[in-house]
């Protein structure tokens, strides 16, 4: 036992002493947060059509006319528009992401066109945003505002007209009483300031067991949180093919000459790389809570999910070097594995922005789940809400170190 | 004489490879005595070593290190043995104390016997003054001292040094074989691999010749020049560029001539009797209008013996 720890001493003290590899490990996670930050900003993506339901509890025609609109020729390319029929049906497709926004159409959406003058009651139009889809749900707003612009515009219109008609003598106020009693109070009185209809944009109401997912998305927590995973991907491949260089030095044919077994070496180059993973963690939190203001959730579950998301990582890397024919060749297959994972598990873009295929292929791999992990705790989660992304790296761990056991023996120890 | 290493009919071939690395060698080392393999790049030397030291494992063959086989009880030969690899096997960005603490602790040292070997070699290699800068910073030599006091901190029975002195200047070497003396004469068994016959010569009790993967002579000094007979050997220096071919026909005829090997400008050639016939071979090489600038005789050593046993010079 003695040995392993000096094994991973040794390693970790080796690691520390590379001044690019220390530059990986803090300076490039730090400086892609600010960059993607700055570059992305609070913006999310536009997907190629934009989901989004609707719910019309209007009995008359203004509310088909609405959806006519999301569903018009024009707006095809743009919006893919589904009604659902109830209130809840609507807001559990936004909070599970399937949506961009959904919109709520009130029962008194076209009567209040004509009781508006008469009582001054005005409308709402609903609309339940998605906090991960900014963009998108502003569009869905966007189309809203401007019908309900155009609804109140005209029915001004039509209140002026009826006033004017008034003013000239062509109509008596009792015509208008005729016409509607109502509306030749209203105009009567000459008061007319306030518009028909409004839009009330609503986030999504959450509930207890899903309080995390809801939260708005905070980009520099969560460039914080997907870079610091890339930078664990890089130092923890980085920390894991020493054995190759080892075995390329010459290191690691002295050490087999030594009463030393491989079971200890492996061992040492493991807990080396979690002690790595585990500390860089531990300084990227640090900073990034002390000058750029990130949440990074409670500090037991983080560091119990940081464990396991750096131990699956570590595997990974082991696996990596298993099965690469030189340190050099490790260290580009790294880097292929390390950015391409990274970019199908969102760590540029949220990966709720993907097509669902690309979604499902980035679970394969530790940093999608590291990624959502480090979110939902930023979002106040705690370890029982992470317990199938813990299930899932635990596996990862399991599954890549022995398949690294098996490579390491056939072609390296 | 105890038997400390015995090796019996070993063999080796790498995987897609058409000869042998190693075929059939067979020797013993006494305890307390140098041993050294001598042989040219190639010849099996380091395989050998690998096989000794649990590095490789034998296609063949039968190895006892200390009374432990290498095959069913390589944790015993490991405690036994320490090791001093032909490249520098040590961790540049770590100290030479750092290095020596961490092999120490994997050869099985530990607490104040550790501080103490580690302070205690870094005086023998006469680095103390530098003990706590990096390898990276050290010289050629320095790295090759630091890399034989890892192989002997703790104090193992037996030594194998593989070319330990490949690449390094004069005054490093000569520290290095003057560590090595005093080493045995404390009592340490060394197995030593060289291409450099003036080391073997200087260093060992016995000599084993190895030659494409086998042993071709093994004994003392003496016993292996007794093999050259009442041999000299004539190192002729030209001022051509290579030797022609009909002068080195001229030369095969001369009585008493054993072998002629041409070196570029030179020539190897051995004789018996090399003073008497110096003149007549003088003669033929002025016969053929060959100027030669410089002559040396010398008495049989393992060179002329390599080269009687082979035909060939032993840096081929």
């Amino acid at each position: 036992m003695s040995k392993i720890f000096f094994l991973a001493l040794k390693d970790f003290r080796i690691t520390f002493r590379d001044r690019a590899a220390v530059l990986i490990m803090f300076a490039l996670p730090l400086g892609l947060t600010l960059i993607s930050f700055f570059a992305f900003g609070d913006e999310d993506p536009v997907p190629e059509s934009i989901p989004v339901v609707f719910v019309n509890q209007d009995e008359g025609e203004l509310g088909e006319e609405l959806i006519n609109v999301y569903q018009s020729v024009d707006l095809a390319d743009l919006f893919s528009p589904q009604i659902v029929s109830t209130e809840a049906e609507a807001r559990q497709a936004v909070n599970q992401d399937q949506a961009a926004a959904a919109v709520l159409i009130p029962e008194d959406f076209t009567s209040i066109l004509y009781t508006h003058a008469i009582s001054e009651s005005t409308s709402e139009l609903i609309i339940v945003t998605n906090p991960t889809r900014t963009i998108s749900a502003a569009v869905v707003q966007a189309v809203a505002g401007r019908f309900i612009e155009i609804v109140n515009t005209s029915t001004i219109g039509a209140e002026a007209y009826f006033a004017s008609l008034m003013a000239t003598g062509r109509i008596s106020s009792s015509d208008i009483t005729e016409m509607g009693p109502d509306v030749g109070m209203e105009l009567g009185t000459g008061i007319y300031e306030n518009e028909l209809v409004s839009i009330e944009i609503l986030e999504p109401f959450p509930t207890e067991e899903d309080v995390f997912s809801f939260k708005a998305i905070n980009y520099l927590e969560y460039y914080a949180s997907s870079m610091a995973v890339m930078g664990l991907m890089f130092s923890l491949t980085s920390a894991s093919r020493t054995i190759l260089a080892e075995r390329e030095s010459g290191t690691l044919a002295r050490y087999q000459t030594t009463p030393s077994t491989n079971t200890e070496l492996i061992g040492g180059k493991v807990i080396s790389a979690i002690l790595t993973g585990c500390f860089q963690m531990t300084v990227l939190v640090v900073i990034t809570t002390l000058l750029l203001d990130a949440s990074w959730g409670s500090p037991i579950p983080l560091s119990v999910f940081t464990f396991f998301i750096v131990a699956a990582i570590a595997s990974m890397g082991l696996l990596i070097a298993a099965f690469a024919r030189s340190h050099a060749q490790a260290g580009i297959l790294g880097t292929v594995v390390t950015l391409v994972l990274s970019a199908a598990s969102g760590n540029f873009l949220p990966r709720q922005a993907f097509p669902q295929w690309l979604q499902t292929i980035s679970a394969a791999g530790p940093s999608a789940w590291g990624i959502e992990g480090y979110q939902a705790l930023a979002n106040g989660a705690g370890l029982p809400d992470l317990g199938i992304h813990i299930l899932a790296l635990s596996v990862m761990t399991l599954v890549f170190f022995i398949l690294s056991l098996y490579g390491l023996r056939r072609q390296v120890l | 004489m105890d038997k400390i290493i015995s090796v019996r009919n070993l063999k080796k071939t790498y995987p897609g490879a058409d000869i042998p690395a190693v075929d059939g060698l067979s020797f013993s080392v006494f305890k307390g005595e140098v041993f050294s393999l001598l042989g040219p790049n190639g010849a099996g030397k380091t395989t050998t070593i690998s096989m000794l030291s649990c590095l490789l494992e034998p296609d063949e063959g039968r190895i006892e290190i200390a009374g432990f086989s290498t095959r069913k009880q390589a944790l015993d030969v490991k405690r036994s043995i320490g090791v001093v690899p032909q490249e520098i096997a040590l961790y540049p960005t770590l100290s030479a104390r750092e290095n020596l603490h961490f092999w120490g602790r994997m050869a099985g040292l530990s607490g104040s016997v550790l501080k103490e070997r580690t302070e205690e070699m870094l005086g023998i290699v006469s680095l103390a003054d530098r003990a706590d800068q990096r390898i990276e910073t050290y010289s050629g030599g320095m790295k090759r001292r630091i890399n034989i006091a890892v192989g002997m901190l703790h104090q193992p029975q037996i030594l194998f040094l593989d070319e330990p002195t490949v690449g390094i200047d004069p005054q490093s070497r000569r520290s290095i074989l003057d560590m090595i003396k005093e080493l045995n004469r404390d009592g340490m068994t060394v197995l030593y691999t060289t291409h450099y016959m003036e080391e073997a010569q200087e260093l060992s009790d016995r000599i084993g010749i190895i030659d494409k993967g086998e042993l071709i002579a093994l004994g003392t000094l003496d016993e292996l020049t007794r093999l050259v007979g009442e041999h000299d050997m004539l190192l002729i220096h030209t001022e051509t560029e290579s030797v022609p071919k009909d002068l080195l026909a001229a030369l095969e005829l001369v009585p008493g001539m054993y072998k002629v090997t041409p070196e570029n400008s030179s020539l190897k050639l051995l004789l018996k009797d090399g003073s008497e016939t110096l003149p007549g071979i003088l003669q033929l090489f002025s016969q053929h209008s060959v100027r030669v600038s410089k002559v040396d005789i010398r008495e049989p050593n393992l060179e002329a013996v390599f080269l009687h046993l082979t035909g060939r010079a032993l840096r081929d």
